[in-house]
């Protein structure tokens, strides 16, 4: 279900104790909802033991 | 006049003219570093040189956010004394530099291109300063950024605009936009810089020099202002390759406060080695969309690859992973560490922000820490992925650094706050990739616009091979004189 600006802007004065205009809110949810939706569709790849810690060891292990 | 030369063959066994005085303005790094090794010339002899273009200049770039003429002097009179009592420190003793101002100094302001930190004094000096420092380099002062490295035009409500030295109508591109700018127009021998999504490539790419954004690890990180921790590394700008390579060198290495750099492998050039690159096989994913260049750039990339092809290098197609998914990976870490970085005065002084800075830092309140998360758990798969799907068949990719021209001013900011996301795809979408995955990449200068703007290439090789950059680039640069172009110092004089 699409992010819209109303949940956005309920959620910047609720957790964060900010106002936004309609305008404003409507705009930031567009930009959410396309990382959330990429990041969510791109997880469904990820595994139990996926550890986010160790990715400049992984840099090493690719070297030539 | 005094005598620079005669010169050896420089380590790409070009030979250097004979250097004087006079042409201190043309010369490279390395040949203003020999110059001082040998006597030739005096620190403070190519310190004045350099501050006499920059008082020329500055009014007309904008690329200083502060010039340290005084400090710079003195700096070079010890520079000079050390070297007649028979201390030679290196390659970069007496050289001037200068850097983006975002680099810690124990004692003196970093600003960061920003109102709120105008008067920013940190209690120790960064890493990559310090090893600058060590090597007996001169800083003349700290370089205009995009405030807090927010934005890649240059045009800055509170520092004013940094302009491109090819036509001041143009962006220099940013975040590091005084340092394209400075290094392009002769005032600086090289930079130190930041990388998040670009910065040390698209500025390089726009103003017409080398930009280098190194393995994320391999140069530390500690004591220079983040942008997002996750993606951030400091790299180089100068005229040409063979001196980016120098900086890189003088940086890179292990830090016990950087934890990313920990077991990082050594890092030296073989300045004196001739590049070797026969059968070095180099990717371009021509059916990837992202990477279709616009037409004025087009003849200058094509032209890239047949020198390569002339160097004995293997130019192959291949197809790329998706890349959409990659960039929006990304920007996901990207706002929601930004925002986490400025919370608190996004909330507490907005008003100290530019209107469209503080619109940008308040966009990763509303990313899920779940979905953060997810992102950074799937990049080492994903790098993982990507270089055994990429480089298990090519050495290095080569893509245009942008696909677009150098935009003006105008151009380049007229769009709306609801388009800026797009516009901030098409600027970043051929460099952004490469932070995600932790990767080295470099761009390199391969010609100009019909306009006379620069147009750079952009090669992206395997984690922790920046030797393998360096010696395509060293050997591309063998073969072309791009690197050797200057700017004009007037609008309107022929490029």
């Amino acid at each position: 279900m699409k992010i819209q600006g109303k949940l956005i802007q309920e959620e910047a004065e609720q957790k964060h104790g900010l106002k936004l205009t309609a305008e404003r809110a409507e705009e930031l949810a567009q930009e959410v909802d396309r990382l959330n939706t990429a990041t969510a569709e791109a997880a469904k790849s990820i595994d139990l033991n996926d550890d986010p810690t160790v990715f400049t060891a992984t840099l090493r292990k690719l070297r030539r | 006049m005094n005598e620079l030369g005669p010169w050896l063959e420089s380590p790409n066994n070009i030979p250097r003219p004979n250097a004087v005085i006079d042409d201190l303005v043309d010369a490279t790094l390395i040949d203003v570093s020999e110059a001082i090794r040998r006597g030739g010339v005096s620190s403070v002899d190519v310190t004045r040189a350099c501050l006499e273009r920059i008082d020329r200049q500055q009014p007309r770039l904008n690329c200083f956010a502060s010039i340290n003429a005084e400090g710079a002097l003195a700096a070079a009179e010890r520079a000079d004394q050390e070297f007649a009592d028979g201390t030679w420190r290196g390659p970069l003793h007496g050289v001037p530099l200068a850097h983006k101002d975002m680099f810690y100094r124990a004692g003196e302001v970093s600003g960061f291109g920003s109102k709120i930190c105008k008067d920013y004094m940190a209690d120790e000096t960064s890493q990559v300063m310090a090893r600058i420092d060590a090597g007996g380099a001169i800083d003349l002062g700290p370089l205009h950024m995009t405030e807090f490295a927010v934005g890649h035009t240059g045009a800055h409500e509170h520092l004013g605009y940094c302009r491109n030295p090819w036509n001041t109508d143009h962006i220099p591109g940013g975040s590091s936009s005084g340092t394209g700018t400075a290094v392009a127009a002769r005032l600086i021998y090289g930079s130190i810089a930041s990388d998040t999504g670009g910065s040390c490539r698209l500025p390089a790419s726009m103003c017409g020099v080398v930009g280098i954004k190194p393995t994320y690890g391999l140069v530390s990180r500690h004591g220079g202002m983040p942008r997002a921790w996750s993606l951030d590394v400091f790299g180089v700008y100068a005229q040409n390759v063979e001196d980016a390579g120098l900086l890189l060198e003088a940086i890179a290495g292990e830090d016990e406060r950087d934890p990313a750099t920990f077991g990082t492998p050594e890092f030296a050039v073989d300045r004196h080695a001739a590049p070797d690159v026969l059968g070095c096989r180099i990717g371009v994913p021509t059916r990837e969309a992202i990477f279709q260049a616009e037409p004025a750039l087009q003849p200058a990339l094509d032209a890239a690859l047949d020198e390569f092809r002339a160097l004995g290098c293997e130019v192959v197609e291949i197809d790329f992973p998706d890349l959409r998914q990659i960039g929006a990976l990304s920007g996901t870490v990207l706002l929601a560490e930004a925002t986490a970085i400025h919370d608190e005065w996004t909330r507490e002084i907005p008003e100290q922000y530019a209107e469209a800075v503080v619109w940008r830092l308040q966009q990763g309140r509303h990313i899920p820490a779940t979905r953060y998360l997810q992102a950074l758990r799937l990049r080492p798969k994903i790098t993982e992925s990507f270089v055994s799907e990429v480089y298990g068949s090519v050495d290095a990719v080569f893509t245009p650094t942008i696909t677009m021209p150098v935009l003006d001013f105008d151009s380049a900011q007229n769009f709306t706050s609801e388009q800026a996301p797009e516009v901030i795809f098409e600027t970043t979408k051929c460099t952004v990739w490469a932070n995600y995955l932790g990767l080295p990449a470099m761009s390199v200068p391969c010609g100009f616009t019909p306009d006379a703007l620069p147009i750079g290439f952009q090669l992206v090789a395997r984690p922790f091979d920046e030797s393998l950059l360096l010696n395509l680039g060293r050997a591309y640069q063998s073969r072309t004189e791009w690197h050797r172009c200057r700017p004009p110092e007037t609008d309107g004089e022929p490029a």
